[in-house]
């Protein structure tokens, strides 16, 4: 029950309320990179696992050849970087969903963080595959 | 913001149940949520058992049949009962639709009634629809135009251009759509919401208006429009057979169009 000494709380208007701070613009472009990155990677993941797949009793070494042809090392990079960006571009969207103001500005700060970081390693990790694998002991 | 339970005093309970007749045959169970801000009670579901015989086809007949001869307590908006004014739009066996509009013989099991989903609700069937008619007026639902109109007559649209309109111009803002999107539910203050964006493209599509371009730059950001996760309840859910989901992804084959 609503007591007399009650007030409420929020007395702005439902339209100053819904117009806010109006249009954040220059979203579509988030928007249109991850159905790019979507679109890049579906090619790229397909032949990522076929050739994973076609490897899969491979020694390290051969692993390493295969690595190190400039057609693959290419493509891995490509299928690196379309993956990251479209986790970090995906994932900012789910946490708009769920999380308000400062919760949205520290979740979108730890998820650009943190899917730089993996992705920086990835593409680490293919660079010294092709460039500088681990000695080989044969 | 999301939330996973209901709050501790939205939690529905068990009511009172009225009972059929003893000479009543085509006994029907009907379950409505039932909710007074005037008393301090969480909201309770009422079971109130209907003779088929005595009412309509429809879950409106047999809503109005249970205010004027069972229980004169329970509120709900209705007019037009002919699903044109879009005012009995309520849950009914789990779907957003109008009670006018859906037959009581379609729904095989008890007929359950809840209001409009995650809306505030004013009393039993009623939600408060304040939100969403802010929201319409913040995409200016009327014709924007510098050029003035002929002296003598009305704008002229060709019978291709009046084309364009169709699909769009039937909605009758019952906002069935809206409350059945969980991305409306989670964020419905910024989210405008499938039944607003059709109203949008609808008025970006009038040949006869010339603001296009500032109606879709008022659209861009990320809640507005962009919040839409392609879900579809919309176009499931709408009583009238229209595709919001359809008018959203225009929205931003226009945007994407002009930015080529």
């Amino acid at each position: 029950m609503t007591k007399p000494t009650d007030r409420p709380t929020i007395m702005r208007s439902f339209l100053g309320r819904m117009r806010g701070l109006g249009a954040g613009h220059n979203v579509f472009e988030h928007w249109w990179a991850e159905r790019l990155c979507a679109i890049g990677m579906t090619p790229l993941s397909i032949w990522f696992i076929i050739q994973i797949v076609r490897l899969g009793d491979a020694d390290h070494k051969e692993v390493v050849k295969w690595v190190g042809k400039p057609v693959n090392t290419s493509l891995l990079l490509a299928l690196m970087l379309l993956t990251f960006n479209h986790m970090q571009l995906g994932l900012r969207v789910i946490s708009e969903d769920y999380s308000r103001g400062k919760y949205r500005m520290a979740l979108g700060l730890l998820i650009r963080g943190g899917t730089l970081l993996m992705g920086l390693f990835a593409v680490l990790s293919v660079l010294k595959l092709a460039f500088a694998p681990s000695s080989i002991k044969e | 913001m999301v939330e996973f339970r209901l709050p501790k005093n939205s939690r529905i309970g068990v009511g009172k149940t009225f009972y059929a007749p003893a000479d009543a045959k085509n006994v029907k169970r009907f379950k409505i949520y039932r909710w007074n801000p005037d008393d301090n009670h969480n909201p309770v579901i009422d079971t109130y058992e209907i003779d088929l015989d005595k009412v309509g086809p429809m879950v409106l007949d047999a809503l109005i049949y249970i205010k004027n001869e069972i229980d004169p307590t329970l509120a709900f908006r209705r007019s037009c009962r002919e699903g044109i004014c879009g005012s009995c739009a309520m849950n009914i066996d789990g779907h957003n639709t109008l009670a006018c509009l859906k037959y009581i013989k379609d729904i095989k099991s008890d007929v359950p009634i809840f209001p409009l989903p995650h809306m505030p609700v004013v009393k039993d069937l009623i939600p408060d629809l304040s939100g969403p008619y802010a929201q319409l007026r913040e995409i200016k639902p009327w014709l924007k135009s510098d050029t003035p109109p002929p002296p003598d007559s009305e704008r002229l649209q060709s019978i291709e251009e009046r084309a364009k309109l169709n699909g769009l111009y039937e909605c009758i803002l019952c906002f069935c759509c809206s409350t059945s999107c969980p991305s409306y539910w989670w964020n419905g203050d910024q989210y405008l919401g499938p039944a607003i964006l059709l109203a949008a493209f609808r008025w970006v599509s009038d040949s006869r208006d010339e603001y296009a371009g500032e109606r879709l730059d008022e659209l861009e950001d990320s809640m507005r429009l962009y919040a839409c996760r392609t879900i579809m309840n919309c176009t499931q859910t709408c009583p009238k057979g229209l595709n919001p989901a359809k008018a959203i992804a225009e929205l931003k084959r226009l945007q994407f169009e002009r930015k080529l």
